[in-house]
Parts: structure tokens; sequence; C-alpha cells
């Protein structure tokens, strides 16, 4: 046992943060079939719930990871708007390279748009791309490019759920960078540091999962949950939460 | 009139007056100059002091720092009512809410009150609504009255923002028309602070779930902890421990500063659209947050954690960059008139309402010296330069506060007999207020009116 652990009971879910918020998911949770190899190829679909909603997700983001000389992370996240009218629609294409336990993303392109009845509405719709070299992001939009600084190492918010999948459950030393919030909002002093490992009923077996916690400038504090393999399986912060649907 | 300019120290009088004519005189529009567009931010629940060009050091605001460091914005600014439906109504039709009829969440109002949108729109302009509503009565699925389209997004703040700026920075990067646009982003955060879990009273202070954060957790307010007679209605207050109140404020900052890169996203997409020399962006919320001030969560009260916000304009070459307005005394219901005015439109008659643009261009104007809130459907208050009163129907209680030399309301002095002049003259001046040609209170039904029902137990 690592110092700073704790032999911990099991715990009902409802009682251990930040896993108190999604206790009725994780009553009826089930953790999809699949191999959980990081470095490999893989897709992995999370769904969303808002804590105050959890009797169906909202939304959700596909990850796909592409091994290769640059690796590449895809991002596909959409979110129900106005009860399903409506929806709303991100894809990122990225490629990054490892420094460390971190990768730190080289370029990116970026899409958005609302759907409405299967067709995005065009005024509504935005194309960018950003690189990010010497500590700064810069942004091209229609409207030609935008820099911004970015202090230190950093990270697309979504390449954490890659980050957190490959530390093996393992205690690490806190990870500083600069999160880089769904492509192009800027958030210096952010960390990304082990929290601790739990035993906790999911479903009706009990499960031990370690757990990471994300905390920074603009950010809400939120734990990562792995089980013992290091698969990626909830998102929590005391708002909102993803949750592991499929592997692919 | 005083001002203070940010950086070159306070400034008083005439000389204030002088330095913004001057500015003005140089930057000075063309008359065929084309109409001004206008963005308007909304936040939710974002206190007056929770932003760090206002002074507050537990937070890193640096896109409204900006607007602060580049326009005008006002010390004494006040929502109409401070909780969302009253409030957002009352920006949109430019009335208070005992006018307008909604005076509390989630209940219709007077029917067929002409909204700044639908002013707007006879003016020629091109009106976008993206984000958080909540306005019943003025709202269907296809928008709100007025405004053309919205993308509507009520839930919650740490999902929902996103979207709201990723739209408008679209509409804003992709927008070709020669008419003028008004355009509002409607975000949810800080209100998030409503849902989170210290609030739902789930934590307990053995179990903080970020120990290694206790460090940086904000300081309480001094008037956390009070003593004084208050209306019945004032009575629910929370009981957390310091450090879950510490906490709590811990994740207030954090949602003010994921507001704020929204707003950041914002800016850069009118900057980068070649816009932001002909647009009029004017940020506010509808009413602040506890914060442990009185050891209050959220909104509904008259304290000015609760009914003070942010008011914040700017518009290079004709508001002056820079400027703290400490003097005058502004109301959200000012809004309407003040993007009539900016937009060359034609307001209607209201009968609290003033355009705001002679206090934001620096022109000599009378203004009010005495401003209404109104709270919980049966409370009023009635500021004027010096004091702050309350007052609640059928309730014995009355407050008076010393704004000046008790701005954190500490000491009610509605009983102290030295002050009785003092009382006696803000009754009056609350009074007149109502008293004013052309305000028509609206007919609410016995239950509302009573202030029963959800109002002063639990608002959005």
């Amino acid at each position: 046992m690592l110092a700073g652990d704790v032999a911990w009971a099991a715990a009902k879910p409802e009682t251990e943060y930040s896993l108190d918020g999604i206790a009725p998911v994780l009553a009826k949770y089930r953790v999809p079939a699949g191999t959980p190899e990081a470095s490999g190829p893989w897709t992995r679909v999370y769904a969303h719930y808002w804590l105050q909603n959890l009797n169906a997700s909202n939304g959700s983001v596909t990850i796909t990871h592409r091994p290769g000389t640059v690796s590449g992370l895809g991002i596909d996240y959409r979110m129900m708007l106005e009860g399903g009218r409506r929806q709303y629609h991100e894809a990122m294409d990225l490629h990054f390279a490892w420094s460390g336990k971190l990768p730190i993303p080289k370029t990116w392109e970026m899409e958005s748009s609302v759907m409405e009845d299967g067709k995005a509405l065009d005024d509504l719709s935005a194309k960018s791309s950003g690189v990010l070299r010497d500590n700064t992001l810069v942004m091209k939009t229609v409207n030609g490019t935008h820099a911004y600084k970015a202090p230190g190492p950093a990270t697309v918010n979504w390449q954490l759920f890659d980050v957190v999948s490959r530390l093996g459950g393992k205690r690490i030393e806190p990870l500083s960078f600069t999160l880089i919030d769904h492509g192009d909002k800027v958030k210096p002093e952010a960390t990304l540091s082990y929290r601790k490992r739990v035993t906790v009923v999911i479903g009706e077996a009990e499960m031990p999962l370690q757990s990471y916690e994300l905390k920074g400038r603009g950010i809400l504090p939120t734990v990562f949950w792995t089980d013992e393999r290091g698969l990626l399986l909830f998102v929590v912060s005391g708002l909102e939460a993803y949750c592991l649907k499929e592997i692919q | 009139m005083k001002m203070t300019n940010k950086y070159n120290g306070v400034r008083s009088g005439a000389a204030a007056v002088a330095l913004a004519a001057l500015h003005i005189g140089s930057n000075v529009r063309a008359a065929d100059a084309k109409p001004v567009n206008i963005l308007f931010i909304i936040s939710d629940q974002l206190s007056m002091d929770a932003i760090a060009a206002h002074g507050c050091r537990d937070v890193g605001t640096p896109n409204l720092d900006r607007l602060v460091k580049s326009g005008i914005t006002f010390a004494e600014s006040y929502s109409a009512n401070p909780v969302c439906c009253p409030a957002r109504v009352s920006m949109l039709t430019g009335r208070m809410p005992s006018e307008h009829g909604v005076v509390m969440n989630d209940i219709p109002g007077v029917p067929g009150l002409p909204t700044v949108g639908e002013e707007l729109a006879k003016a020629g302009y091109e009106n976008i609504y993206f984000g958080k509503t909540h306005v019943p009565g003025y709202e269907s699925k296809g928008g709100i009255r007025g405004f053309k389209r919205a993308a509507n997004n009520n839930g919650y703040g740490s999902v929902g923002d996103n979207i709201t700026s990723s739209l408008t920075a679209s509409f804003i990067r992709n927008y070709k028309s020669a008419k003028p646009f008004f355009c509002v982003a409607s975000f949810l955060n800080p209100h998030d602070i409503c849902y989170w879990n210290i609030y739902r009273k789930t934590l307990v202070p053995e179990a903080m779930p970020f120990g290694d954060l206790a460090a940086k957790r904000p300081e309480l307010p001094p008037n956390k902890d009070y003593d004084f007679a208050e209306p019945a209605k004032l009575s629910n207050h929370a009981h957390y421990s310091d450090d879950q109140w510490r906490f709590y404020l811990y994740n207030y900052y954090r949602m003010v500063e994921m507001m704020d890169a929204e707003v950041g996203r914002v800016l850069d997409a009118l900057e980068d659209s070649g816009q932001a020399g002909n647009t009029l962006v004017l940020f506010t919320s509808d009413h602040g947050e506890g914060g442990a001030r009185h050891s209050r969560v959220q909104k509904w009260y008259p304290y000015e954690e609760s009914a003070k916000v942010p008011l914040i304009a700017r518009l290079p070459g004709v508001i002056p960059a820079g400027v703290r307005d400490t003097t005058h005394m502004v109301s959200t219901i000012d809004l309407f008139p003040t993007f009539c005015e900016f937009a060359g439109a034609a307001a209607p008659v209201l009968p609290h309402a003033r355009s705001l643009k002679p206090l934001m261009t620096g022109d000599k104007v009378q203004w009010r010296d005495t401003l209404a809130i109104e709270t919980q459907v049966v409370g009023r208050s009635i500021r004027s330069a010096q004091y702050k009163y309350v007052k609640y129907m059928n309730d014995p209680v009355e407050m008076l506060f010393d704004m000046k030399n008790d701005p954190w309301e500490t000491k009610n002095l509605a009983t102290v007999s030295a002050l009785a002049s003092v009382l006696a003259d803000h009754r009056a001046k609350l009074d007149a207020w109502y008293k004013v040609p052309g305000y028509s209170p609206a007919k609410l039904s016995d239950e509302v009116a009573a202030g029963a029902g959800k109002a002063g137990k639990k608002g959005k």
C-alpha cells in the first residue's frame, strides 16, 4: 500500500464524493465489455448527465484514439437543446505528442453547429483551427487569427480522458498545466492529482476504484474514476457527470 | 458628479465631467454613422463585488476586467428585484416587477407590455437571443417576444454556457447583414452554485472533499454573523460550518471564472469580426449571491450582496474608458430606454426607467435621488445617497442602514430615536416612488399578493 492510501472499507457510492452525485446511475451500472488498452486504437462513448436529472442522459462525448507517429484524438460532443428540439454538436480532430504523462496538442480542427430536424443552421455553424507553439495558442477562424498566451505545458480538456486512462490507477505526482477548454478557452493553473482508492458498491457488486482530481481556475473540482485496470469509468463534478457507456 | 478613473486616481465634480466631455468631443461619431450594434451579456447570480476589477482577490476574471478597463462601471447598480424571473422581465420591459406582474419566479405577468426587442426590431435591428431566458409570459418555443430566434438553454451553466458562447460567437463571426444587430448572450453561471452539493447538504465538515484546497478557500465576509431585527420573511439563513462556507465560496468563484471564460470567447469573436468599434457591449446580472454575507446563500433579499449587480458598458469613442461611476443610482429597469437611445429607437413611456446613455457618455443630466428595489413580493426598499430603508408589508419590523458608514449593513438603525426624521423621510420617499405618473400596479392573485408560494422559499 502506498503512503497516503487508506484501506477503505466498502462504501456506498452515495456516501463517497463525488460518486454520491450519481448514485442512481451507479445502482444500475455495468462496466461495458471491451479492452481497456490505452495506447492502441480505441473509441469510447461517455453518456453525459446533469446531476439534477439522472433519469436520462442529455448528451454524450465520443472519444477516438488513433496511435501513430503523431497521435490523434477525435472528439464528437453532442448535447440536447430545448428538450431535444435542437442538438448542439462539436467535433474536434486533434494531433498531439506526449511530454511525460501529459499529451501536448500541436494542431487541431474544430467545428460546431446547431442541428434542427437533422440540418445545421448555417449562421450558427463555425469552423476553426488551433496551433499551439511556444506557449502561444493561435486560433484561426473565419475572421482571421487570434493569439492567446498559454503558459507552461497545455492540454485540451478532452485529452484528460486519455491521460487518466493511462495512469493505471497509480499514484502520480501532480500534473500542472494550462487547460484549453473545448479547444479555445485558455484556463491556466490547472492541476491533475491522485486522489485515493475506494471500494464501492456498483450495481450489486463491490468494485475497487482509483480516483484523480482536476482543479484550477475556471474549473469546478472534478473527480475522474477508473477501475483497477485504469479504464476511465466516471468523470464527476458536483454538477455533471460523464459515464462510460460503450467501448468500440 | 463624482467619478473614479482607475488609472488617474479619484476625480470629482466638474473635473470629471470635463474629462469625459473632452474625450467624447475628440471621438464624436458622424451623424450618418451606421447605427451601433448591441451585445447584451447577462450573467446569473453574479454579485457586484465578485469581479477582480471590482476588487475581489479570490477570483480571476480577465475578460470582465478588460470590459471594466475599456468602459464605464456603475458602483451603485441594483436589480429591480433580485430573483431571476422578476429581474429578467424588468430588463425586458423596463418596469418594476410590481408593475409588470412577474413578482416571483414562473408566474406570467401583465400581458401585452412592449419589450425592448420589439422596439429595436421596429428600428430596424436584427434581434437574436442565446442562453437562459426565464421570462414567463414573454417566451414560447419560437423564442422571446421581439427576438427573431432564440436558442434557449435553461439548464446548468457548466454545460449550457459553453453552448451559449459558442453560438453567440458563431452568430457574430458569420454576421453579414447591413442591419445592426441586438444580440443577447445570457449565461447561467455562477447560478450553478444553487445546485452545488454543499447547498444540498450532502457534505459534512469531517469529509470536506478537497482538503488541499483549505489554503485557497476565501476568507469569510465581515458581516456573516450579525445581530439585528429583520422582517419575518428574512428569517431564512444557511447554517454551515466556516469550512463549508469557505468551500462554498471557493466553488462560487470558480463558477464566476467559468462564466468569465465564456464572456471572453464572445468578446474575442466581436473583436475578430471587426465590429467591436461599433458595438455597445453591456454586461449585467439579474441578481447577486448571498455568499455567506448575512449568513445567506443565493438571492431574494434586499441586502447589497443580493440586490446589487454589475453594470458595465463599453462603446469605443462614445463611452470613456476606465470610468467608475460611484454617484448615480441605476437599475436594471434602465436598460430598456438605454438600449433604445443608443439604437435611435423610440421607447415607450416608462414611469421609473431612465436612459443611462448620458451617464455613460459623461453628459450633464439631472438624475434621480432615490431608487426602489422590490423583494419577495411584499418587500420594498428605497435607496437614497446615504441610506437604505426596507419595509415588508404587514410586518412591523423596518430596517434602515447607513450605506456610507455601514456598507456591510450590520446595524439596523430603524429604532434609533435620533434618526426618526431620517426614517420618516425614507418612508415618504418609498411612498413617493410608487406615486409617480404612469405607474400602475399589476393585479395579483390573493395568494401571490400575500407573498405566498415560492417567493422567498425557493428561486431559480
